[in-house]
């Protein structure tokens, strides 16, 4: 036998090109399956944890699903904002807390979560390097974030301008990263944290600027009375948060009329959860009280609804896969014809020629399935870092 | 010059056990699917000594081919006896005459039939590699390297044999056939693709371990500048019966 594999590990070699193309075949069709099988157990897994460790999401009226995806998982698109009054509403029911979020801007690629240190505190995040944030300007980021950008404490990270063709909207804010948070293996891993207020200056409510009332240059003043300065548009606005300007910066407007993305309410218990639920269902609060568990629950039926669709198309395409492949085998066998032929005209016995063929679809299989268990290790090693790269965009 | 066909072996002729006998035999190849002609063989007797060196020579398509397929027990005659080192192969079974030909008869076919996934040292150890009946050790393949120095390949030992001109390819085929140091080497147009010196060189080289072996060769050929060499000049078309 141990030269039946020798012969064809011979073969598979001299047609390496042929082999290659077989193996890579037979581990598309096993791995895929499984490899996506995996994949959406985790998924799974990962999106159910979170959503049982969100009791409620307050936020606007609309898609359920966007404001989950948003201020649960921190990717998808930003719901339409609410107040901070809404939020305040809720507090005053006496029924829970909530913590406030703030999204929709970006810093290298990692999503800037505007909150409280309650966040923190309530997701249970600790502090592997440095101190969480207590003033404006600062940020702390996510261990996975930290990790990829090459950041430290000490450094500083710029928020990205919400959008290039708002000339009258954000301008980038340079935040002081003072923190990096420890591993989570969640979505918190990948997102930046600042100070609700800091949030509010990257959108442009806040804003710090020279002190009109002692500037010396006229142009930069438009208007002046006892009570106001108007500025011009040569005021330079301050783009970095430091201790030099910081008290310039300040807030124009009614706190109580500030945007935030959504709200993480935390019940006293599940009766005040419920009585909560009630008051939004009769429309005595505004916007929309939902149980994350509940709108996860019916995305993950729904993916596995559409799961049982690409499982057939998967079984199809394997299906048509390995008919490919013994029509390549057949049609190998026709051009091995005159080797066969010469090994009985040898005095090979019917048995060693047989032992041939299947030391070299039993080397196939096994090289096939070295690659199999190597992806599928790779995948259980990183899955569950992909499956958090799906989500927070 | 002498007329070859008429050479006679100053051997003794030899008796069943061991040389070659063949008596009464009858071979059809009926009319093929594509409309080939229809084909018999007739050979109501030949013996061959054994160490006995027999040239067979016809024109083409007399059957010279089919008579070493005979030989070997590849083919099956319809009737008639074939008995070759004392074993009939014409009545054995396919796994018999299967084992029988591996391990005590050595083929150089005219295709060379090399395998061309494989190097030429695992060429000539392939029979070695396709059968329980040979054993492969260290001993055969010292005598691999050591026939493949007299056949003037061992320097090409690990090259493909795809990448051997065909002269060397016909030195990698003989060397597989005389590795397990036949009883009877069978071949067809052993030389038919050299050129004059190492056709010369091949041939010594081939009766050299024939006689070393005290084997018995039976090669078909169409070269008559070799006959001289042979034993016994055996013309097909006048040995069979009309």
């Amino acid at each position: 036998m141990i030269d039946s594999f020798y012969l064809a590990t011979r073969y598979l070699l001299f047609h390496r090109v042929r082999s290659v193309t077989v193996v890579a075949c037979l581990v598309l069709v096993a791995a895929l399956p499984i490899g996506l099988e995996r994949i959406l157990a985790e998924s799974e897994r990962q999106l159910m944890a979170r959503a049982d460790t969100t009791p409620l999401l307050l936020g606007s009226k609309g898609s359920s699903l966007d404001l989950v995806m948003s201020a649960v998982y921190f990717g998808g698109q930003t719901p339409d904002p609410i107040s901070l009054a809404e939020i305040e509403r809720i507090e005053e029911a006496d029924l829970a807390y909530a913590i406030p979020i703030h999204m929709g801007f970006s810093a290298r690629g990692a999503p800037i979560v505007g909150t409280s240190v309650d966040y923190l505190d309530y997701r249970e995040l600790t502090v592997a390097h440095g101190r969480s944030f207590t003033i404006l300007g600062e940020s702390v980021l996510g261990a996975g974030v930290a990790k990829r950008l090459g950041l430290s404490p000490g450094d500083s990270l710029t928020s990205s301008p919400e959008s290039f063709f708002d000339l009258a909207g954000a301008y980038p804010l340079k935040t002081k990263v003072v923190g990096v948070l420890e591993p989570s293996g969640g979505p918190d891993d990948l997102a930046v944290f600042v100070d609700l207020k800091t949030a509010w200056v990257m959108q442009g409510i806040g804003h710090g600027h020279q002190d009109l009332t002692r500037v010396q240059d006229p142009t930069l003043v438009i208007d002046r009375d006892e009570k106001k300065v108007v500025g011009s548009a040569k005021v330079v606005e301050y783009q970095e948060i430091t201790d030099s300007n910081r008290d310039s910066f300040h807030f124009h407007g009614e706190p109580a009329s500030f945007p935030v993305s959504a709200a993480l309410v935390v019940p006293e218990d599940e009766r005040a959860g419920t009585l909560l639920l009630g008051r939004f269902v009769d429309g005595s609060l505004g916007g929309q009280l939902i149980r994350p568990r509940a709108i996860v629950g019916d995305l993950m039926t729904t993916i596995f609804r559409i799961k049982e669709v690409l499982d057939l198309a998967v079984a199809i395409v394997g299906t048509a896969a390995i008919l490919a492949l013994v029509l390549v085998f057949s049609l190998s066998f026709r051009l091995r014809e005159k080797e066969l032929r010469t090994n009985f005209e040898i005095g090979s016995s019917l048995g060693t020629t047989a032992r041939l063929l299947a030391a070299e679809l039993m080397l196939l299989a096994a090289a096939s399935a070295v690659c199999v268990a190597g992806v599928l290790f790779v995948l259980d090693r990183f899955s569950a870092t992909i499956v958090r790269g799906l989500f927070v965009t | 010059m002498a007329d070859p066909t008429k050479q006679q072996s100053q051997r003794v002729v030899g008796d069943e056990r061991s040389g070659i006998t063949v008596s009464d035999l009858r071979f059809d190849y009926p009319r093929g699917a594509n409309g080939a002609d229809s084909f018999s063989l007739h050979l109501s007797r030949l013996e061959i000594s054994p160490g006995e060196r027999v040239a067979i020579i016809g024109p083409s398509g007399c059957g010279k081919t089919t008579l070493l397929g005979l030989l070997t027990g590849i083919l099956v005659p319809r009737s008639g006896r074939v008995l070759v080192s004392g074993t009939d192969v014409s009545r054995a079974g396919d796994g018999e005459r299967r084992r029988f030909r591996i391990s005590r008869m050595g083929l150089v076919f005219q295709s060379l039939a090399l395998v061309e996934y494989l190097n030429v040292f695992d060429n000539i150890l392939y029979s070695y590699r396709i059968t329980n009946a040979l054993r492969l050790d260290e001993s055969v393949r010292s005598r691999a390297r050591s026939l493949a120095g007299e056949l003037g390949i061992a320097d090409k030992l690990r090259r493909p044999v795809g990448a051997l001109s065909q002269g060397e390819r016909q030195r990698v085929a003989i060397g597989r056939a005389l590795l397990s140091q036949p009883e009877v080497l069978l071949a067809d147009e052993a030389t038919g693709n050299l050129d004059p010196t190492n056709k010369g060189r091949i041939l010594d080289l081939l009766f050299a371990q024939l006689e070393r072996e005290r084997s018995t060769l039976v090669a078909v050929t169409h070269d008559h500048e070799l006959l001289p060499r042979f034993d016994r000049v055996l013309d097909l078309c006048e040995l069979c019966a009309p």
